[in-house]
């Protein structure tokens, strides 16, 4: 029995699809989490260290994304602490605690803590007042299709999360790797990254995971790029 | 902690792991039965317990990722779950129906993360 792929693969979702595309990652989540966030592009977004110290103690948030607005005006825009979670959990709040007050130490602003659930959680946004303010976003149960369909490469990483209501996991496995065929203006490394969590977020069968690779390969520049 | 009982309680059992990190660990009970589903048990900030009586192999392995660790007992005689429970974490319905619901790998993935199981593993038939 092998440990289940997509928890140890959460670091790598986190570092190659959310903090190398925290800009995509607001575009989807905030018009849920943040209605009154100004226009994307008058946004600059930036992923900041996601380490701190207290009283000699290192706390590691799984990432922090710093907004600013690119005319240099107030900085009303809150930072971003952001968590990625396999399930969720009655205590999750507390156990988030001691890492978010090192950050208010630390950053001295408006902080908003967002968790993203990859799997076992309703779908969806919930907002939870203790024992602080902070939002989980559960991914499974949502549609994937709605994701697969917007622009961001972000939405099509949480997508292969996401209910793929009545497709085969090979067949949603093949929609997710058709975004990357027809991706525009993705850099080799983020499909390469992309393509890496699509394995690992839809687990196949030996056989089906066969048929998925002979029709890549069919496709032979998607195969000689990619795989 | 009030405890739930799993279904696994008087199965034999094929292997138990635990891998993964403080935050993200992961406890997989698999019974020796084809029939019964395999628990697949998303852990944090782990106090998991395994007593054994018994004949074990045990592994500890890392699987090629480098900030993971993972202990895995294998019974070298035929061994059951005598005891096997995990933290109740509120009693919420959403878990509860998930801890009935075996998905299409045959597997069944508690929907809200644990802290804490207590496992013990002791001789199929009792004492030789």
């Amino acid at each position: 029995m092998r440990p289940l792929i997509v928890k140890i693969a959460e670091e790598h979702f986190l570092e190659t699809v959310i903090i190398q595309d925290a800009s995509g990652f607001l575009s989807v989540v905030a018009p849920y989490l943040l209605p009154s966030l100004p226009a994307k592009d008058e946004l600059e977004v930036t992923p900041l260290s996601r380490v701190f110290w207290r009283d000699l103690v290192e706390f590691r948030a799984d990432g922090v994304i710093s907004l600013r607005r690119r005319d240099n005006r107030d900085r009303s825009v809150p930072l971003i602490h952001l968590e990625i979670e396999h399930a969720c959990s009655p205590w999750l709040g507390e156990r988030l605690q001691p890492c978010r007050e090192a950050m208010e130490r630390y950053h001295e602003c408006e902080i908003l803590t967002i968790v993203l659930v990859l799997h076992g959680d309703r779908a969806g946004l919930v907002i939870e007042e203790r024992p602080f303010r902070w939002m989980r976003f559960g991914l499974r149960g949502c549609d994937a299709r709605e994701y697969l369909a917007r622009e961001e490469p972000f939405a099509w990483a949480i997508a292969a999360c996401m209910d793929p209501g009545d497709w085969s996991p090979l067949r949603h496995k093949q929609e997710c790797f058709q975004h990357l065929e027809t991706a525009i203006g993705l850099s080799r490394q983020r499909k390469h990254y992309l393509s890496r969590w699509f394995d690992i977020a839809i687990p196949l069968p030996r056989e089906e995971q066969d048929e998925l690779e002979m029709g890549l390969a069919e496709d032979h520049a998607l195969l000689s790029r990619y795989w | 902690m009030s405890d739930m009982k799993l279904h696994l309680e008087g199965r034999t059992v094929r292997e138990v792991m635990i891998f993964g990190n403080g935050k993200d660990s992961e406890l997989i009970l698999v019974a020796d039965d084809d029939t019964a589903p395999v628990y697949r048990i998303a852990v944090r900030d782990p106090d998991v317990s395994v007593e054994i009586e018994g004949k074990v192999r045990t592994e500890v392995f890392n699987d090629g990722h480098d900030p993971y660790l993972g202990i895995r007992y294998l019974p070298q005689e035929p061994l059951v779950f005598e005891v096997c429970r995990i933290e109740d974490p509120g009693g919420d319905e959403y878990f509860l129906e998930s801890l009935e619901e075996v998905n299409a790998r045959g597997e069944i993935e508690p929907s809200w993360m644990i802290r804490a199981a207590s496992i013990r593993l002791s001789p199929k038939g009792g004492k030789p």
